[in-house]
Order: C-alpha cells, then structure tokens, then sequence
C-alpha cells in the first residue's frame, strides 16, 4: 500500500471485537478513512487440498468443517453437488428436513452476526439478548440433528434421522417464542437513538459498487440486489421463497435485513412443518463420476462448490466459493472507503458478517 | 510517515492465492487473451492487488464473463476492466473503439487484434 497519508492505522489481527483474526490496514487522514486493505493469513486450514482425493464420505465430514458458523449450508451444498452428478433424488419428507436444519442454521448465524454488531457498537445489552435468543435455535437444532455446530445431518438421498411428532410441537413453540423476543429486539434496534447513530448513513455500498465486486448474501440485497439462490431452490420454491432486499446500504440496512430473514426463516419452517408428508427420510443410490458447479444460499451468501467425482466416490478436485470472499473484499474496497470516523472501521466490518474461517478456507 | 513495524512481504501469500485452481484457471484465460505468459500477468497482480481482491477473482471473473459484446470478450475487455482491474472503463472503450477503427481501415483481424494487445500491454505497464 502506498503512503501518502498522515496517519496509518492497523486493526487486528487480535481485536476484541473480531472473532476471528485478521488485519484492516487503513489508511487514513485524521479520522476520515481513506483506504483500507484486509490482510489474511493467520488461520489458513488448506481444507480442499485435505479434501481431493479422498471418498466423499470423508469430504462430507471435513466439507463441515470449513465453517463453524455456517456448517450446516457446507454439509447441504456438498451433497446436493454429488447428488446431481450421481441423480440422486432426496425423498420429499428429507427435502423438507433438509430446509428445516439449513433455515435454523441460518438463523442462528444471523442472531450471532447482529449480536457481534451490537457488541461492536457497544450495545452489549442487546448483544446478549441477541446471544441468548441465539442458543433457543442452538437447542432446536440439537433436538432434531444430535448436535449443535458439526451435525453432518445431510446424506445423498436424504438425511440421517427423522422428526419425531413431540419434537415438531417443541420446535414450532419455540418458533413462537423465538417470534415474539426478536420482535421486541428489533424494535429496541429500530427505535435506540444511540443505535441510529451508529448504524443509520454509515458503511454505505451503492448498488453498483456492490455488483463489480459481486458482493452478496444479506450484504447485497441491503443495497438493492435480488439475488439469493434459494429462489432457484425446487423445496424453497415449493415453500413460495422470495428475497428481502432493502435500498437503504448502509451498517443498518445489513443488519435489518438479517433480522427480517430470521423472521422468514421462521415462516419457511413453519411452512416446511406443515407442508411435510409422513415418509421414508432416505433413499438409495450410488456416487458416480461427474462434475459440477453447484450453488447454495449460505447466511453470508452465495456459496460455491466445484467438484469433480470418480466412480469410486472419490472426490478428485474441489474448489469453495464461500460468500465471505466477495463481501469482505466489498467491506475494504467500498464500504470502509470514506468512513468519517476510524471507530466506524469495525462497525462497519462486522456489519458485511466476515468470516474468516470460511474466506480461509 | 514510518512503514509498519511489522510489515510483512505478502508476495509469498499471493503467489499461494492465484496458484490455486480455480484462480490459475482465470490468470490462464486472461493470459492467453493478451498472449503474455502466466508468470508475467501474476507479477503484474501480485504487485498491484491486495489479498482479497485476489482471493476475490474467480467470483468477478465470473460476473465479468457474462457481460460486453463478443468484440469486447475477443480483446478480454470484461474481463481487465471489471475483474482484474488492469484498466479503466475509458481505457477498455477506447482499446475497442481503436480496434473497430483499424479493421474500417483495412487492417486485417489478425493485425488489428495484435495491436490491440499490444496497446492494452502498454497501458497496464503505464
């Protein structure tokens, strides 16, 4: 980066309101931001060289592990991906499981990128009735699945244990509890001056900066882009999915539209309750050799999975788009650019929901 | 002002990043556009972009394919003014518009391609 400025500033790579580490570099003159430049390189895990050449009941597992946010998506992307090369079918029952774990999946990592934004913002009150309400979705994603972060749930052709009928009538109770206590976060966010003053005009990404950096996921579609690929989904479609986009582009629009896809999630789970058929959760089926591109809606946005199959199941080349790629290099190229004040660098940040287990993949 | 105490040389990172398949793949493309060796275009790259934008490639050169007309994928305007970031909007209409120009003239397809590469290499050296 060249110098031509007063004041350069470092963020990280140890800040206590990352989770995980990286470094900001920005460049700025007094408190106005100039440029920044995101750094990596401190938890690089070289998960798809792990992964090539090895059977895909190996790659089901460690695919898991690339996030342990959104882990759930990389289990379901994966599988679907060798699904479609080998023309497996899930059963219609595990289709709907399948939305059911993937939307709880969904919603705990959006409660847990609000509650680091609020945390960042000093708002540690609503941080943690965000991280609270966040741990009722952990336990229903434990009832169903056996586990609360690597559940490795999803298998070609269905999923790995069914719904019983009491633990529908727990998951829709805490549906409605999961309702009404955002409902109420939402409006103390919607409402707090101080919350206003930090979100409202700040970390603004236009439309088409947005689109030449091919951001996406909720840091898109809070600048107006349609693009969410549960749209294509044929379960999400069945359900009547369409995307929440908002215009407004900055740190509170992002966030806004993480709450209201919760909100959403809860609506396509209820759907997906009601809509499932008593029925087998599994079917058969071999993995053969193929390739394919195959995209999934991650919480942070598009992900990507390139693979290439043998007939023996073994998976010989992959590749991982994960969504935080394009977001965080949206969040350093446009959205930090021009920040009035240098202690909206990490609210900013946050507000795009990095991950950098998933960009270091 | 003083550089970074800790300030690391990230050419190593780099070279890690667009080694990496998918990224090869878009360096390789773009390469034979400008009919440049792969070597010299990750140079380029590597002294000119960050991490993330280069971490980010695969996914712009994606989008970038999908857009300009088929003058403007012959040259691999798309590809060096929304995905990699080696010219501006202007630079690329103006390598095509020169393009056009020199076949109007009689220039033949072969010379007049060979001189638009060479002038998008000399502006991405600028």
């Amino acid at each position: 980066m060249k110098k031509t400025v007063d004041i350069s500033l470092p963020v990280g790579p140890m800040h206590p309101c990352f989770k995980e580490p990286c470094r900001i570099k920005c460049e700025t003159r007094g408190e106005y931001v100039l440029s920044a430049e995101v750094e990596l390189g401190y938890v690089k895990k070289g998960i798809e060289r792990i992964m090539r050449g090895r059977p895909w009941q190996e790659v089901m597992f460690l695919a898991e592990r690339v996030c342990g946010i959104c882990s759930v998506i990389h289990n379901f992307v994966f599988i679907e991906s060798v699904e479609k090369i080998s023309g497996i079918v899930p059963t219609e029952r595990a289709a709907y499981l399948r939305v059911i774990v993937n939307e709880l999946d969904r919603m705990q990592s959006h409660l847990l990128a609000n509650y680091s934004y609020c945390y960042t913002i000093e708002h540690e009150t609503l941080a943690m009735y965000l991280l609270n309400l966040r741990e009722t979705v952990m336990d229903q994603l434990e009832l169903i699945t056996g586990a609360r972060v690597t559940c490795a749930y999803i298998v070609p052709g269905g999923v790995r244990s069914d719904l019983r009928p009491d633990d529908a009538d727990t998951l829709r109770a805490a549906l409605d509890h999961i309702d009404a206590e955002l409902s109420r976060f939402v409006r103390i966010f919607e409402t707090g001056p101080l919350i206003a003053l930090r979100s409202k005009g700040i970390g603004i990404l236009t439309k088409e900066a947005a689109i030449e950096s091919h951001a996406v996921g909720p840091t898109a579609r809070a600048s107006g882009i349609d693009n969410d690929q549960r749209s294509t989904h044929p379960t999400y479609k069945a359900l009547g999915f369409s995307p929440i986009i908002r215009q407004e582009a900055d740190n509170y629009a992002r966030i806004m539209v993480r709450f209201e896809e919760v909100f959403q999630s809860t609506g396509l789970i209820r759907s997906a309750l009601a809509a499932m058929k008593e029925g087998p959760i599994r079917g058969g089926g071999t993995i053969k050799a193929g390739s394919i591109r195959y995209r999934g809606e991650a919480p942070r946005g598009e992900l990507l999975y390139e693979l290439t199959t043998d007939d023996y199941g073994r998976i010989l080349e992959i590749a991982i788009q994960t969504p935080s790629i394009p977001n965080i290099q949206v969040c350093s190229h446009a959205m930090l650019i021009d920040a009035q004040s240098a202690a909206d660098i990490t609210s900013i940040f946050i507000s795009s929901d990095p991950c950098i287990a998933c960009t270091e993949r | 002002m003083n550089r970074y105490l800790y300030e690391k040389d990230l050419r190593q990172m780099k070279l890690i990043i667009l080694e990496s398949r998918r990224h090869d793949a878009a360096v390789m493309e773009l390469a034979a556009t400008l009919g440049i060796k792969r070597q010299q275009l990750r140079k380029i790259l590597i002294e000119r972009s960050d991490m993330m934008f280069l971490e980010n490639l695969p996914a712009r050169c994606d989008a970038a394919r999908e857009t300009g007309d088929d003058t403007e994928r012959l040259l691999g305007i798309p590809l060096l003014t929304q995905a990699f970031h080696l010219l501006s909007r202007e630079e690329g209409v103006s390598v095509r518009e020169q393009y056009l120009q020199r076949i109007q003239s009689g220039t033949t397809l072969e010379g007049a391609l060979l001189e638009a590469q060479m002038e998008i290499l000399e502006m991405i050296k600028r």
